[in-house]
């Protein structure tokens, strides 16, 4: 068959029969592709099901406000073809569309008291003339009826007066009680795009009001009126507050703000980020100090009004970063020195669909599909097999192989010991002999986005190097642990592809130098493993200081199924910062 | 039909439509005589449904209705529109069915992918599907080539069959 993605020969035919602007030639061509090649026809299946999805219910799948168009469209059609009338009721009740927008409500309730002060007015008017006296010749009697009626018209007018005005009044009072409401739940933002969002109550639009939100997990891009957008990483509580501030709570953020929405601030608890036309990240919550990341531009960090403690303002230019402790205690760094936490932008460069040769195994540890979907600083705890969003583990005991099924392409974690004779890799009961006798223990999370940490210091970045630095993905592996890969599943995704290397450069954070404590020099050396099916492809015994570092290229094939990573080190060894830096499984077209 | 009867069918038939559309335009791969069928399809599943047994398979009452339809419309059209050959059909019927029962999971995926479509294909989708502008005059609007604008709508229809299939595996579901 030809391969859909890169020939769109088939694709055009099925779509020009579906919109039904195929000929006759088209028709058979069609027909004489789909009868000699399975291939095509299961092609066939999935885009009838998303054509039948999009064509039968467009509004529900992209997000629209309001309820299916055309799905009630249909039914009532179906419902009056039928003939039926008595059950609309139950019907409209269930299956309008869920609710007005705010606009709307106010529009139907200035439209209805319109409609009654009209009414009124209109009956008045009838009443009028059916009351008005015919004209007649003068005499006394008939001047003093008149001058009776026409002192009960005055009266009557004066009545009828107070009730427009009452009803005026009735009007104005629900316009400013609509427009306070209004106000107090105004659409300040859009939600713009998001990625794997799972929020805890999912917004009902995407027009997104004042208010409080919190995205459980996953990246969510909004728009402020204003012009900022700011790409939101769960776990993350925030307030919405105005088309040009708002209030985080927990969690990250990152803010990039047109010179129009100049003043876009962010409050947190302890502090406040103001900003000067600018790219920013802010970091707040979870017991660590506030950390701010100035990408471009200027940003004045300072302390929140309301804090009692001492008050404090630092401005930050582009590519410094400043973290404030709760004392108050203002250290500032560059940016490059800190892990990289943020997450930038959601516009993808490596669409499904578009293979561009290669996955991003790191993309995957942090929850993605290899495509840059996945959270930076998202995580495996190798001894639970649980994914966390943060470094968390320190110094834990593992427990043999951990299976992962819920984890996407990832088989299962490990934390590796050769103690005890031959040591379980994959799901499918593979071993492996060659792993040394270690501590059978896990300091930290395997990560995507390698950070490390030496009390007391700061959690930084890790970094590679093999003359050149390297700062794309990396897998953080402090020894000892292991990950298994399930290459099948990636297969069964992109069946147009043969997964034909893995590539990485693995080696042991050159920052252990610079924050060893002098007590405390490194012991030991780390040793990198690339297992196949639980057969050794590579291994190197790599020393942090001075740092070493060791390109990875091990070739795969078609039956090769588990891709095994894992550092190991010795019972001694200490700052075994290990990581692969930018592991990538090469990709190419069948 | 009672109210509660009605709601019921309602419910049902909402959570299936999607998979008794896909089923029609197997036979009928023919957007506009899809849409006839599935409202003839609709209105006798409407009239039938005190027949329909609570409890049994909705989706494969509801298709045997389709099927009807089908052949009636078969019948009228003949090879008027695109109409494939009973031993093509024969296969695409044995080998759909796998991708049909999927239907529901596969249009959840859907959701999640549409969204991460780049803005401007996003735009095109929603002109195509939702506001109903055919690829011809949408194309005529924005100065292209009618062909060149099918080309970007396979290119958007492979991204998302391929971003579905991904979500499905990476959920552990069959893609």
């Amino acid at each position: 068959m030809s391969v859909p993605g890169e020939d769109t020969k088939l694709g055009e035919l099925i779509l020009l029969c579906l919109s039904g602007g195929a000929d006759r030639d088209q028709v058979a061509q069609l027909e004489s592709q789909l009868a000699g090649d399975e291939a095509a026809r299961r092609y066939y299946g999935e885009l009838l099901v998303i054509y039948a999805g999009l064509r039968q219910s467009p509004a529900s799948l992209l997000g629209s406000a309001g309820a299916d168009d055309a799905t009630l469209r249909l039914l009532e059609e179906t419902v009056e073809g039928a003939g039926w009338t008595g059950a609309a009721t139950g019907v409209d009740e269930d299956l309008k569309p869920a609710r007005f927008s705010q606009q709307e409500a106010t529009g139907e309730i200035e439209r209805y008291a319109r409609r009654q002060l009209e009414a009124y007015l209109d009956q008045q008017r009838r009443e009028e003339r059916l009351n008005r006296p015919e004209r007649r010749e003068w005499d006394f009697a008939d001047v003093a009826a008149w001058a009776a009626r026409a002192t009960g018209h005055f009266v009557a007018r004066v009545v009828r007066a107070a009730k427009v005005s009452a009803v005026l009044a009735v009007i104005a009072l629900t316009g400013l009680i609509v427009g306070l409401h209004f106000h107090a739940n105004r659409v300040v933002a859009t939600l713009a795009d998001s990625a794997d969002a799972v929020w805890e109550t999912r917004p009902e639009s995407d027009r997104l009001r004042c208010g409080w939100m919190r995205l459980e997990e996953g990246l969510a891009q909004i728009t402020f009126k204003r012009g900022t957008e700011v790409i939101v990483q769960g776990p993350c509580e925030f307030e919405l507050r105005s088309a040009n501030r708002m209030f985080l709570q927990d969690g990250k953020l990152t803010a990039r703000v047109p010179p129009r929405a100049t003043g876009f601030t962010v409050h947190t608890p302890d502090t406040t980020v103001i900003d000067f036309g600018t790219e920013f990240g802010l970091l707040t919550g979870g017991g660590r100090a506030d950390e701010v990341h100035v990408f471009a531009g200027q940003v004045r960090f300072k302390s929140a009004r309301r804090r009692r403690a001492r008050r404090w303002e630092q401005s930050l230019t582009k590519g410094q970063a400043a973290t404030v402790d709760t004392t108050g205690q203002v250290q500032v760094q560059a940016v490059k020195e800190r892990p990289v936490q943020f997450v930038r932008t959601l516009e993808e460069t490596n669409e499904p669909g578009q293979p561009a040769g290669q996955l991003d195994l790191a993309d995957m540890v942090g929850g993605g599909d290899g495509c840059g979907r996945g959270s930076l600083g998202r995580g495996i705890d190798p001894s639970t097999g649980r994914t966390v969003s943060t470094d968390s583990v320190s110094r834990v005991r593992g427990s043999g192989y951990l299976e992962t099924p819920a984890l996407g392409f990832i088989d299962g974690v490990f934390v590796p010991d050769g103690g005890d004779g031959p040591f379980r890799v994959s799901s499918a009961g593979t071993t492996f002999s060659g792993f040394p006798d270690t501590s059978g223990t896990c300091y930290r999370t395997i990560l995507n986005g390698a950070v490390f940490r030496a009390m007391p210091s700061p959690v930084h970045a890790g970094r590679l190097s093999d003359g050149e630095a390297h700062e794309g993905p990396s897998i953080g592996m402090h020894a000892s642990a292991g990950i298994t890969f399930d290459l099948d599943r990636i297969r069964q995704v992109r069946p147009h592809v043969d997964v034909a290397a893995f590539r990485a450069l693995c080696g042991v954070s050159e920052t252990v130098a610079e924050f060893a404590s002098p007590g405390g020099a490194p012991r030991g050396v780390v040793e990198f493993w690339v297992l196949v099916d639980g057969q050794r492809r590579f291994s190197a015994k790599l020393k942090p200081v001075p740092a070493e570092s060791k390109w990875i290229d091990v070739p795969l094939s078609a039956e090769d199924r588990f891709l095994t990573l894992a550092t190991t080190g010795a019972n001694d060894c200490t700052f075994c910062w290990g990581m692969f830096v930018e592991p990538t499984l090469e990709l190419r077209t069948k | 039909m009672s109210s509660k009867a009605t709601r019921r069918f309602f419910h049902l038939f909402m959570a299936n439509q999607n998979r008794v559309y896909a089923y029609i335009l197997v036979f009928v791969p023919h957007g506009p005589d899809a849409d006839d069928i599935m409202q003839e399809t609709a209105t006798v599943m409407w009239e039938k449904f005190e027949t329909f047994t609570p409890g049994t398979d909705f989706a494969r009452w509801a298709r045997k209705i389709a099927y009807h339809k089908i052949l009636d419309h078969r019948k009228k059209r003949g090879r008027q529109h695109v109409v494939f050959s009973d031993e093509l059909l024969s296969l695409l019927v044995e080998e759909a069915e796998a991708v049909l029962d999927q239907t529901n999971p596969r249009l959840d995926a859907l959701r999640f992918c549409l969204r991460r479509l780049r803005r401007e294909d996003r735009r095109l989708v929603r002109r195509h599907y939702e506001d109903g502008a055919t690829i011809k005059s949408i194309a005529e609007q924005a100065d292209r080539s009618v062909q060149g604008l099918y080309k970007v709508m396979v290119r958007i229809h492979n991204q998302l069959r391929d971003c579905v299939n991904l979500r499905l595996a990476s959920r552990g579901l069959p893609e």
